[in-house]
């Protein structure tokens, strides 16, 4: 089932796993693909791909919108009239070089990496290693696209589980049991104290870390 | 008649011979091709055995271990440039590679990873481990999530990652980092940055000399001993898990200790430089205040733990 083979090299070694490829984008950008979950429940490889795109796309939506400093859009207007793509300030700007010297939020830039990030894999130009490890993520605020993703996560994690070791089964279950434990309380503490910045800073911690030990479940390379 | 046909018998097999010595020959050479196309030269496979190697290497080269089965690995610096390997396996249901970058000369990389061959095996049938010593300015990245881990004596910058297995760091000088899902991790006269990340393992910090260390476990307990260095930075964060910092008298540093739902049990004098002794808009049990001249930052916080702080006898 596995669309991965050596160091480098990509083969689609099964039909679904080039149709979970295709499924991706759309997936990701909210279209409902029951298909794409259930392979994912079946091909490791699949499953870990998939944890770590979600990853990637909630650390984007994190990131908040962020004004360059004013000499990166004076070095971009100057290399762009130098190469005659505008002219000088005095004359009136095109419509598309106005849009583009506008400040775009950090969050539309992230949204371009990933599409772009996709594209490349859907072609086989990058590879997400079975052991990628992804950097953890500040932990600021809960939000409800990570609760989203997490569940999704767990879900996969739940019908793959039957399939790892049973001792790595027993120690991801012990720690999501941890931090679920964990995330109850918070909640509780927040439904008495709603403005709880502390009790909100371990929510979310306890999302992220929940993300991450669940990615590490779907991409672990145990040798099987 | 018979004798003619010993004869041919004799030709024909001594003409299969040649041709399987030919072909012997083309083989070996094939291979001896293909190992010198390869990126890294895969130098050494071994499979149910005990394998002893030593490679030439870099000053500072890049060391990874990858054990997803299990097993030890215990990885000790010295000032050779060279690294000595002894690895074995349980069993010839998994083997080790290791890969030398490049594949002649000083190496710049290695490679150490097991393999399971059998996946049907037995998981104590699948384990192997480790024991190597590396250049002290080696870097290195361990990936063993069911086997513990000791690393000694390094100062370049180490990253070990497991599951379920212990991990010990002692007198590393680089930057550290270690994550364990369920594993103690205790870290013993570390001097450079350190993050020590858990979710259900105790993280131990010996005679401490880090200036920054961020630290985190949700029900294991954080222990650290050691020194706050002038402008160093502390972020100790437990959720249910109790901590215990002890620290000499006479260090320097500005505390914030917090926890939401346990207690703050602080026994190092603070003063408050003209601030108010608890913060405005927070809850919980607080200590915060200024120890000496306040030079470094320690923050500790705890959802249901509670938190000690205490000045070295």
């Amino acid at each position: 089932m596995s669309a991965y083979e050596g160091e480098g090299i990509q083969v689609w070694s099964s039909e679904a796993c080039r149709r979970f490829d295709l499924q991706l984008q759309p997936y990701l950008e909210g279209e409902d693909r029951p298909e794409l979950i259930a392979h994912a429940a079946e091909c490791a490889f699949c499953a870990a791909v998939l944890a770590d795109l979600l990853l990637v796309r909630d650390a984007a939506s994190a990131i908040g919108p962020e004004e360059p400093p004013a000499r990166v859009w004076a070095n971009v207007r100057a290399t762009l009239a130098e190469e005659g793509l505008i002219r000088p300030r005095r004359q009136p700007r095109r419509a598309w070089a106005d849009w583009f010297l506008r400040p775009v939020p950090a969050a539309g830039m992230a949204a371009l990496l990933l599409l772009g990030f996709l594209s490349l894999r859907t072609r086989g130009y990058l590879h997400l290693h079975p052991q990628y490890r992804p950097t953890p993520i500040a932990a600021q605020s809960s939000d409800p696209q990570l609760e989203s993703s997490v569940a999704e996560m767990e879900h996969v994690f739940q019908a793959q589980s039957a399939t790892l070791d049973p001792a790595m089964k027993l120690a991801y279950e012990k720690s999501l049991e941890t931090l679920d434990s964990e995330i109850q309380e918070c909640l509780s503490s927040l439904e008495h104290e709603p403005g709880d910045g502390l009790a909100r800073e371990y929510l979310a911690s306890a999302y992220h870390q929940k993300a991450q030990v669940l990615a590490s479940a779907l991409g672990v390379d145990d040798g099987r | 008649m018979a004798a003619r046909n010993r004869f041919a018998d004799q030709r024909a097999s001594a003409h299969d011979r040649r041709s399987l010595q030919r072909k012997v020959s083309l083989i070996t050479r094939l291979r001896f091709v293909a190992l010198l196309l390869l990126p890294g030269g895969v130098l050494l496979a071994a499979a149910g055995g005990h394998v002893e190697k030593s490679f030439q290497t870099t000053p500072n080269p890049r060391i990874s271990i990858s054990n997803p089965p299990g097993g030890t690995v215990v990885v000790r610096g010295w000032d050779k440039s060279e690294v000595h390997a002894v690895c074995s396996t349980s069993s010839s249901k998994a083997e080790i590679d290791v890969e030398q970058m490049p594949s002649t000369g000083e190496a710049e990389k290695v490679r150490f990873s097991t393999h399971v061959l059998d996946p049907q095996a037995a998981a104590e049938d699948k384990t192997a481990t480790y024991e190597l010593d590396i250049p002290a300015g080696a870097s290195l990245d361990i990936y063993s999530p069911q086997g513990s881990v000791s690393v000694e004596r390094t100062s370049g910058d180490d990253w070990v990652e497991t599951i379920s297995g212990k991990v010990s760091v002692t007198d590393a000088a680089g930057r550290v980092t270690v994550h364990s899902l369920n594993g103690n991790i205790e870290l013993v006269r570390l001097s450079g940055q350190v993050e020590a990340i858990s979710v259900i393992g105790n993280l131990q910090f010996t005679a401490s000399t880090s200036p920054r260390v961020r630290a985190q476990t949700e029900s294991g307990r954080i222990l650290f001993d050691g020194d706050f260095v002038p402008s160093g930075e502390y972020i100790l964060k437990s959720y249910a898990g109790d901590m215990d910092i002890t620290c000499p008298a006479s260090d320097s540093f500005e505390l914030s200790a917090r926890s939401l739902h346990g207690k703050v049990d602080n026994q190092v004098r603070l003063n408050h430089k003209g601030h108010a002794p608890i913060p405005s808009g927070s809850s919980g049990d607080i200590a915060f205040g200024f120890h000496n001249q306040g030079d470094a930052t320690v923050n500790l916080k705890s959802f249901s733990g509670t938190i000690h702080v205490r000045p070295r006898p």
